[in-house]
């Protein structure tokens, strides 16, 4: 009897558990429901970005930039008030990723922060313009990583996956790569919201599908339109000395001042070197770096001698012995302590 | 006592013990041959089965775009297979008889209808209520039209379907929310 008893405590409690589990699941996805009907609090850029474009709910919709520029009126179809919900969420997710505008930044952006790991970076940050970067007289301009363009040409193949790459999982690349975070589910509002903002994009710009547009990506900036730019290198490396350097090293290497401080560490990007420099728990014994990085977590040298270091293909990651005023220890052995 | 029984082993023992490796390895060679080049099994070869109607197609609604040959080309030739041949090629998402006629996609739809259906999806949809996606109409058809079963999300047999959309939608020139003239 006893014995009964125990069994029958042991099956209630499992499904005290599971049905627990159950409630969650339904509270969470209430929650959600809720989050999708609440009107949606706009960022100043998307305010503008979308106003100018005039979203708003109707059967049709007609882009004022598209009459603007050809002076035609193009009818699409509308939107409901549940799709300008869901644009406008994902304009304020490319816009402020993390949610550092936002009052609650797991209601007004789905928490998207979870995502992105060990830095402020937004997507706005590569994907210039809130997505959609234009001159002052309303001209797109080449390598802005316009979304919209990035829509039409969706599902195409992709290098570096070796796959035909959906929209949806080059936002997961995002996360993963770009933000150097975690993957969102292919079906979690963060993505949909900004295909949905993406999408509106390439309607508010009349753009074809599957047509190819200078804007989609950076290596469509042409290399003399760089070398006209010569002050945006100036520029750049004030800004890069000002707010970067102190983690990825004056040569972007990952040996800045900071550097064995920061968590992740900071990304060495020098080909056939230790992948991490602060930590260097995976140097390859096939890599060149091995026989000279010793790559201890911490080390720390001049710069002037990191400079040296960065000249020398072999011991790019690492300063050598006289710099540290040590004898290195096993070259480029796990060394994580 | 094994050195006393290898003794024993007759000397054609040896020789077979040398070859062995070797006749292991041309079999497994000799298998991945005849998968490739002679079993006709799908999963083994990249190429898509050439079905009626596809060269016609490819011209007619400039498929060369995308390239000659290449996976996203080859993606659209299997959509346009699943699309008109739909229960030779999706055949287990569909469910029939012998009583039942063979529907495909076709049987209801145009390839620019699709097309059309793909800028336009991504919406709201008030029956359901809520926000629908072009590869969720994809998986309602099999479950629903076609009275099958549903794919997953990226299913070969939802993901062609759509590029095959993608392709026509470009022929076509098509931007977000285009409406068609029944629209």
């Amino acid at each position: 009897m006893p014995q009964l008893a125990g069994r029958l405590a042991k099956i209630a409690l499992l499904l005290l558990a599971l049905g627990s589990l159950y409630a969650v699941a339904l509270h969470k996805h209430a929650q959600r429901e809720e989050i999708r009907k609440a009107a949606v609090a706009l960022t100043p850029g998307c305010t503008e970005k979308l106003g100018r474009y005039g979203l708003a709910p109707g059967k049709k919709y007609a882009s004022s930039y598209v009459m603007e520029r050809t002076g035609a009126r193009v009818e699409l179809r509308g939107y409901s008030e549940e799709d300008v919900r869901a644009i406008e969420r994902g304009c304020n997710i490319i816009d402020d990723s993390q949610g550092a505008l936002a009052t609650d930044p797991w209601r007004e952006r789905w928490n998207a922060k979870r995502f992105i790991r060990g830095n402020h970076v937004s997507c706005d940050h590569c994907h210039r313009g809130i997505g959609d970067l234009q001159d002052a007289s309303g001209n797109r301009l080449p390598g802005s990583n316009s979304l919209a363009a990035s829509w039409t040409m969706g599902d195409m193949y992709d290098r570096f996956t070796g796959l035909l790459l959906p929209y949806e999982m080059r936002q997961m690349q995002c996360y993963i790569n770009s933000s150097n975070g975690y993957k969102p589910n292919v079906a979690d509002d963060v993505i949909r919201d900004v295909t949905a903002y993406s999408r509106f994009l390439s309607a508010a710009l009349d753009l074809k599908i599957a047509n190819h547009y200078e804007e989609q990506g950076i290596d469509e900036i042409p290399a003399s339109a760089t070398l006209k730019q010569g002050d945006d290198y100036i520029r750049g490396e004030v800004l890069y000395n000002e707010k970067c350097q102190g983690c990825h090293g004056l040569q972007g290497i990952g040996l800045g001042s900071t550097a064995s401080w920061s968590r992740p560490p900071s990304r060495d990007p020098t080909p056939g070197t230790c992948s991490r420099a602060t930590t260097s728990t995976s140097c390859p014994r096939s890599s060149p770096a091995s026989s000279a990085a010793t790559c201890r977590r911490g080390r720390k040298a001049p710069s002037s001698t990191r400079i040296a270091a960065t000249s020398r293909s072999t011991s790019a990651t690492c300063p050598g012995p006289r710099a540290t005023g040590r004898a290195p220890s096993s070259p480029c052995s796990s060394s994580s302590s | 006592m094994d050195a006393a029984r290898s003794h024993e082993r007759p000397s054609w023992y040896a020789a077979a013990a040398r070859v062995r490796g070797l006749a292991a390895l041309a079999i497994i060679i000799a298998f991945l041959l005849w998968a490739h080049f002679a079993s006709g099994i799908p999963v083994f070869h990249s190429d898509v089965s050439a079905e009626p109607g596809w060269e016609a197609f490819r011209s007619g609604y400039g498929v060369g775009y995308f390239g000659e040959d290449g996976q996203f080309v080859r993606a659209v030739q299997n959509g346009y297979n699943l699309f008109f041949h739909t229960h030779k090629y999706a055949a287990r998402f569909t469910r029939k008889s012998a009583a039942d006629g063979e529907n495909s996609c076709a049987s209801c739809h145009t390839v620019e209808q699709l097309a059309y259906s793909f800028v336009n999806s991504d919406r709201f949809d008030p029956k359901l209520g809520a926000r629908v996606s072009f590869e969720d109409r994809v998986r309602r058809c099999y479950a629903g039209s076609i009275d099958g079963f549903v794919p997953t999300v990226y299913e070969p047999a939802v993901r062609d379907i759509r590029l095959l959309a993608r392709a026509v939608a470009h022929h076509l020139q098509l931007s977000e929310g285009a409406l068609s003239k029944e629209n």
